[in-house]
């Protein structure tokens, strides 16, 4: 009797434990931001600070860079996504993966393979004299050479939503229009209707990671607000002006989640259907082979070239020996701050994952916003919410160990677990849970019993991805990271003013076979959950 | 001449064949009904004839075209003037319903002038007028339907293609759904291929009836042929309500089964062969002076559809077509009354 009285309660306390987990790791620093700036100046202060024209320079680069942004990857990402979903060209098997490493590498990396490739001494400079160096450099280092890095770091984004939007349309939708149209008018009338909304939800969310982007326009020198937060916090000391330059930018991603959330509504009912999933390829006839050329060679330029001029320019092994030596142990605490954040991202996330999926609209509307909103919030902001909530004498000792690290990792990244995890709850009927609960199984039973057995594979998989979105962090750990605890992304960027080139490529490719490491795993995860998968049908 | 032709068509997912050396034709102004278990192939067929998938062997013709021919879409599914009514509606989302029509017919290159007049009439012999405004989504299940019907119909194609298009809807709307469609094939002979597996709806509706089995088609007929005179053991179990006894021919016209002796026509089987003995429930006879050759308890009473009767005959049940008012734990005799034939046993390809 007191053990069924006692089963919602330790349902409902788990649930509570990982909502106050996620306010306290994720919303309180950002409340505290709000709270000691409207404290400490005045909203009368603040509105005239927001006015100056400082500000509004900085709002007008930051929204420039973000919009080119939004263009510039679903210009690149709609069409790779249409052609590797829809369409029979040769290869794309494995062209899609490697289209996709570019979104698994810290931004600023490909910043500094072009920076090796294009600068005014790079490979580019001492192939084609000084002369062309320096006109490449000028234009790297400008408005569009940042759109260009950041669109060749981002454009999977757009990439593989249109690619699963597409997935995900119904054919039996396709072929009612087939009866009466060419294949050609069936794309432009019938699916890209169908997929604007993968493609709108692209370019928004691109354009977010822009505004938030730190480590390109900070390497690029490009003048935007997350520069400004972190000069002003980290050149300055002047945690005050930080917290006021974080300000738009806090507003400007809320209201570009709530332009998302608003034209999202009720969007994704529009093309599953019962075939969904099954997709009907289209026959690119002659133009198979071009357009496969075509696509090899977009993955050569924007995937292989950095990568290869990064192996260039580190060259002999004793710049791998060197960066081994200098920065051994910031490759180790990269790998146990990732371990140890990735564990506790899949944790949450699971717990969040559950009370989104299993709540009501709204409440699961909000809270997805909400950890949106931290996901795409620029990591200098949330680094210094936190550095504002934890840098105080009584939590010394997790403001100066590898916690506070984690504490930035959790709050930023659970959201992709919790995407991950949810999407796998989606499909595990209800009735197992209903089942259990009849059965008077205590929760943590059920979640150990039922809900990981069915979960294993996402479970592992928003492990992966967690570890590798900790691993490449840059912008958050460059921010809070105490002394001592340097991680390798931010060990390569102070390495890069004045340390040799090869040896910063070195790290760089380190720091890259790493990320393929865990890359590989996830492969094999696949390939086993597609195995499993086929047994199962048979 | 007929409007479609299939002659010697075979498919194959993978290694797995799904049609094998299927002939069918379809005469022009009929409402052909193809019928038969989940996974017979009949989708499938409906598929090819669309053009949406190519046959591995055999021609398909539309009037007097060739459209497929072994392994290759000759003409392309926009190219052979037909409509389809899909299983799940396969309506466009993001179009209206006025949108939706006039796309199409903007599609089969209607000028803009007659494609406003086709579009109204269509609206009103659908009776969705009032919601010509509408998204997909903001109809009704019914209302979807009928669009999914206009949508097939506006471009007045040869052939009209209907895929399970009731499968989702509940008995009402089913009713409904059918009355629209007799009404319409009333006022304009269409030629439709019909695909179901609802024995009631290809009854109601077929012309002309065929019956598919595990790729194959075993037999075409009009509905009554196909009812009284099944060519195949399949369609003799598969159609109408049937008991299938096991048994051992014991003498001339008697075989034994587990609920007891049973006189049968046994001309193609030897005395002491095991066979099979299909028997259908109005075959069977209550009698109410125990003068039956059957004895067993009543079970459970089914009034829809005629009344049916469940009698327990110890090791099973047989169903028994009988509208009499038999209180469940009765015991009651029963006669066959039309000698059933016995078939040798896995003569019977038993997949319902």
């Amino acid at each position: 009797m007191s053990r069924t009285r006692l089963l919602p309660c330790t349902r409902e306390l788990s649930l509570a434990v990982g909502l106050l987990a996620l306010l306290v790791i994720g919303v309180a620093p950002i409340a505290w931001i709000v709270v000691s700036t409207v404290a400490d100046t005045g909203l009368a202060d603040i509105g005239a600070l927001a006015l100056t024209g400082r500000q509004w320079h900085l709002l007008g680069n930051t929204l420039l860079l973000g919009i080119c942004l939004g263009l510039g990857t679903t210009v690149v990402g709609t069409p790779l996504g249409i052609l590797l979903a829809k369409t029979d060209t040769p290869m794309k098997g494995r062209l899609y993966p490697l289209l996709m490493l570019p979104l698994c590498l810290p931004p600023y990396l490909l910043a500094l393979a072009w920076f090796y490739l294009l600068g005014k001494r790079g490979l580019l400079a001492a192939v084609l004299g000084p002369g062309v160096g320096a006109l490449s450099s000028a234009w790297l280092f400008s408005l569009w050479g940042n759109v260009f890095v950041l669109t060749s770091a981002y454009y999977p984004v757009t990439m593989v939503l249109v690619h699963t939007f597409v997935t995900a349309i119904d054919p039996a939708v396709e072929e009612a229009g087939r009866l009466f149209l060419p294949w050609r008018t069936v794309l432009a009338r019938i699916d890209l209707p169908l997929i604007a909304p993968g493609i709108v939800l692209g370019a928004l969310f691109t354009c977010i990671l822009s505004i938030s982007e730190l480590g390109v326009p900070l390497f690029l020198r490009y003048d935007v607000f997350t520069v400004q937060v972190f000069t002003q916090f980290a050149a300055f000391y002047d945690t005050r002006a930080a917290v006021l330059f974080s300000m738009p930018l806090l507003l400007l991603i809320s209201a570009l989640i709530l332009v998302e959330r608003y034209y999202l509504r009720d969007r994704f009912v529009a093309v599953a259907g019962s075939r969904a999933g099954r997709v009907t390829i289209v026959p690119l006839g002659p133009l198979r082979l071009p357009i496969g050329g075509l696509l090899v060679l977009f993955a050569c330029l924007v995937v292989l070239l950095p990568i290869g001029a990064l192996c260039l320019t580190a060259r002999t092994p004793s710049a791998f020996l060197a960066a081994l030596q200098g920065s051994g142990w910031s490759m180790v605490h990269s790998l146990t701050d990732a371990t140890v954040g990735a564990t506790a991202i899949t944790v949450l996330g699971f717990v969040l994952a559950y009370l989104i999926e299993r709540s009501g609209k709204r409440r699961r509307q909000g809270l997805d916003s909400l950890l949106i909103l931290l996901l795409t919030l620029p990591g200098t902001v949330l680094g210094v919410g936190l550095i504002l909530l934890w840098n105080r004498a009584t939590t010394a000792w997790l403001y100066g160990s590898l916690l506070i690290i984690v504490l930035g990792y959790v709050a930023r990244y659970t959201a992709l677990a919790t995407r991950i995890q949810g999407m796998a709850l989606r499909q595990v009927p209800t009735s197992y849970e209903e089942a259990a609960r009849l059965a008077q199984v205590r929760w943590g039973t059920e979640v150990l019993r039922i809900h990981a057995p069915t979960l294993k594979h996402s479970l592992m998989a928003s492990w992966v991805i967690a570890f590798i979105f900790c691993l490449r962090d840059l912008d958050t750990s460059m921010t809070i990271y105490p002394p001592g605890q340097e991680t390798l992304p931010v060990r390569i960027y102070t390495l890069m003013a004045n340390s040799p080139e090869s040896v910063v490529a070195a790290l760089a490719l380190m720091l890259i076979l790493m990320t393929l490491l865990a890359l590989t795993a996830i492969g094999w995860l696949f390939a086993s959950i597609s195995g499993e998968a086929f047994h199962g049908d048979h | 001449m007929a409007i479609i032709d299939v002659q010697h068509l075979g498919f194959a997912y993978a290694a797995t064949p799904i049609l094998q050396d299927v002939c069918l034709t379809i005469e022009p102004r009929t409402i052909t009904v193809l019928l038969g278990p989940s996974g017979c192939g009949k989708s499938t067929l409906l598929r090819l004839i669309a053009g949406f998938e190519a046959p591995g062997s055999g021609v398909i013709r539309i009037g007097d075209q060739v459209v497929s021919q072994d392994g290759r879409i000759v003409v392309p599914p926009e190219r052979r003037q037909i409509g389809m009514v899909f299983q799940d509606l396969a309506l466009w989302p993001h179009m209206t319903v006025r949108t939706t029509l006039d796309f199409v017919l903007r599609g089969v290159g209607c000028p803009a002038d007659e494609r406003a007049d086709r579009v109204q009439a269509m609206l009103t012999k659908a009776s969705l007028q009032a919601v010509a405004l509408a998204y997909p989504a903001q109809l009704s299940g019914g209302q979807q339907q009928l669009l999914a019907l206009a949508r097939a119909l506006i471009t007045q194609p040869r052939v009209i293609l209907m895929d399970e298009p009731l499968a989702s809807l509940d008995v009402a709307l089913r009713e409904q759904f059918i009355e629209t469609l007799l009404r319409l094939v009333q006022a304009e002979p269409l030629s439709l291929l019909y695909v179901t597996h609802d024995h009631e709806e290809a009854f109601t509706l077929a012309d002309r009836l065929v019956v598919m089995s595990q790729g194959q088609i075993e037999q075409v007929g009009t509905p009554e042929a196909i009812y009284h005179r099944p060519a195949t053991p399949f369609v003799q179990r598969f159609i109408g309500v049937t008991n299938v006894l096991d048994g051992i021919v014991v003498a001339d016209g008697r075989v034994q089964t587990a609920c007891g002796m049973i006189r049968c026509e046994t001309s193609n089987v030897h005395s002491g062969e095991a066979v099979q003995v299909v028997i259908r429930a109005e075959d069977l006879h209550v009698e109410p002076d125990g003068a039956g050759e059957l004895v067993g308890v009543v079970a459970r009473t089914v009034y829809p559809g005629g009344g049916l009767l469940y009698i327990d005959m110890g090791s099973r049940f047989l169903r028994v077509r009988s509208s009499a008012d038999i209180p469940p734990g009765q015991r009651v005799t029963l006669a066959v009354h039309r000698a059933p034939r016995c078939l040798r046993r896995g003569e019977l390809r038993c997949t319902t």
